[in-house]
């Protein structure tokens, strides 16, 4: 009896117990369920707040939630998107090859991918570069795969890295010219000097040779020294033009109001024995006044003018100069009626040291040109060439008229 | 008063450290007119020393001109023009820069420094030597010289 009453109460116990596991259990369960309950909130709130335009996929790569970021970022009408395809989305603009690599055939064998960078021509918003994270989860309660997409558009990023580093690339670059230029100084430092002095050193004592002995050695001799002497003063000009030329920028004046038709007339002045020798023409209409380098508009002109008288035709040199207001700009025209140029050479002629005629011909070093170039870029212009081979050529230059 | 007139030689101080262009001055003052004797100094410590009448120098004269190049070896032409220029028995000898050089900071400072004149060496052997003669004739037999020795 008494094991009977024992066994009883075992049993009640047991149950008991069992009731109280099946009540705990139950409890347990109906906490797990509003844990995911909770949890699906809880995406979808993070969905929704991150700034970056996420998407969630169902296995199909249909549209199953996007949020704000995402319909603003690649403007997308809102609820229109849901169940269809994101390949489908804006007329299959987001077609993309890449991006359906690595949905189809990258995602379903790592769960997960990180920083695919991949560029893309939208239709309106034209090429933008994004970052795209995603992976694979498990909705528990909806028993299905998803998959969460990540797209961050770094276009403006990229294009401010872009910016920045083009930027650094200038500074760069200045420093450089910077230096380069110092060098073209202290170069022409040393033409002045150290390279002068030898050359005076040969073209003086040929010139002694010469006065002591011409006529006492014999014809070579004399020959041989006329071509020492020649070849010592063609030097000694080509270091004095490229001394000219690297100046025009770092010892040119300040800029100034001038008046160019005074400086046109200085320039008549600086060439009075050229013009009357050539028995040369010039004729001009009214020139305007300027901001620039008077001095250096005074050899613009010279220079010019200069190769005008110089590379005449059969007729003497005649030069008409004028000029036109053009926008903000004053083109000036100096035509000719020279020997004129052919068009293969109509840059090449300002380009330093760059000659269309033998030394025979035409004396000259062909920094003349060169030089103008130089002076019209320190002031912010443009100098080119028109021609007609014996016709004649006319040469412009556009210079800023100073106002605003 | 002035040596010309007593038959003494005029003595000239070139200073000067390239043989080339020694030579090319010592031929030019061959062809001048006025009976000269032409010292020469290859450096600026030289030149000092040859001024101040130190070491191998003490016997020599005191220049009644000096010609003075630039871009010389140990003191440069600008420093013993300095010197000169601020020395009070020195700085009445007329000095002539006859250099190179064509920067304008050159003949700028050359003239602070309170240079008698600044002259460019021609290029040409003839415009060279007529340089030379028009010095010693202006300098020589043109100007008035302040008397030698006096303070």
């Amino acid at each position: 009896m008494e094991d009977k009453l024992k066994a009883k109460e075992r049993l009640v116990s047991e149950s008991g117990k069992m009731r109280q596991r099946v009540a705990e259990e139950t409890g347990r369960k109906r906490v797990r369920v509003k844990t995911i309950l909770k949890r699906e909130e809880y995406i979808e709130d993070i969905l929704h707040t991150v700034r970056e335009p996420l998407l969630v996929l169902d296995s199909k790569r249909r549209v199953i939630s996007a949020n704000r970021s995402f319909y603003q970022t690649f403007k997308i009408i809102p609820g229109d998107i849901k169940g269809k395809v994101l390949y489908d989305l804006g007329n299959r603009q987001w077609n993309i090859p890449k991006l359906r690599k690595l949905l189809e055939e990258i995602l379903p064998k790592s769960t997960v991918f990180l920083d695919f960078e991949i560029e893309h021509d939208f239709k309106e918003l034209g090429r933008r570069v994004m970052v795209l994270n995603a992976r694979r989860i498990f909705h528990e309660t909806k028993r299905m795969q998803m998959v969460l997409l990540a797209i961050e558009d770094i276009t403006d990023r990229k294009r401010a890295e872009k910016e920045l580093k083009q930027a650094e690339e200038l500074r760069q670059a200045i420093t450089a010219l910077e230096l380069s230029n110092r060098d073209l100084e202290q170069f022409a430092y040393v033409a002045s000097h150290d390279l002068q002095e030898p050359l005076r050193m040969v073209s003086s004592f040929t010139q002694l040779l010469a006065k002591r002995y011409q006529g006492k050695l014999d014809k070579d001799a004399d020959e041989f020294i006329d071509y020492i002497v020649a070849g010592a003063e063609r030097m000694q000009a080509l270091i004095n033009d490229l001394l000219t030329y690297s100046r025009v920028d770092t010892r040119g004046e300040s800029f100034g109001p001038i008046d160019s038709e005074a400086a046109f007339g200085q320039a008549i002045a600086n060439l009075r024995v050229a013009i009357e020798e050539g028995e040369a023409v010039i004729t001009h209409d009214p020139l305007p006044p300027l901001i620039a380098d008077n001095s250096q508009i005074v050899q613009l002109f010279q220079n010019l003018l200069g190769n005008a008288i110089k590379f005449h035709g059969k007729e003497p040199p005649r030069v008409h100069v004028s000029a036109r207001q053009e926008n903000n700009k004053w083109v000036f025209s100096l035509r000719d009626n020279g020997i004129g140029i052919a068009p293969e050479y109509f840059d090449r002629v300002f380009v330093i040291f760059q000659r269309l005629h033998g030394r025979e011909e035409y004396l000259g070093t062909g920094t003349g040109l060169a030089i103008c170039k130089r002076i019209v870029e320190r002031h912010g212009g443009r100098i080119w060439v028109e021609s007609e081979i014996n016709k004649g050529s006319t040469f412009y230059f556009a210079l800023p008229t100073g106002r605003r | 008063m002035n040596n010309r007139k007593t038959g003494k030689p005029a003595e000239i101080l070139l200073v000067e450290d390239n043989p080339g262009d020694v030579r090319l001055t010592q031929e030019a003052f061959k062809e001048g007119r006025v009976l000269n004797k032409l010292h020469v100094t290859r450096d600026g410590v030289e030149a000092m020393e040859f001024l101040r009448q130190k070491g191998n120098y003490a016997k020599v004269p005191r220049p009644d001109l000096i010609l003075l190049d630039l871009n010389l070896p140990k003191k440069d032409g600008r420093e013993v023009l300095a010197e000169i220029k601020t020395d009070k028995d020195l700085k009445r000898i007329p000095v002539v820069i006859l250099t190179v050089s064509q920067a304008e900071e050159d003949v700028l400072k050359s003239y602070n420094l309170n240079a008698n004149c600044y002259i460019i060496k021609p290029i040409d052997l003839e415009q060279f030597i007529r340089a030379v003669k028009l010095i010693e004739d202006f300098w020589l037999t043109i100007v008035t010289l302040p008397p030698n020795g006096k303070k």
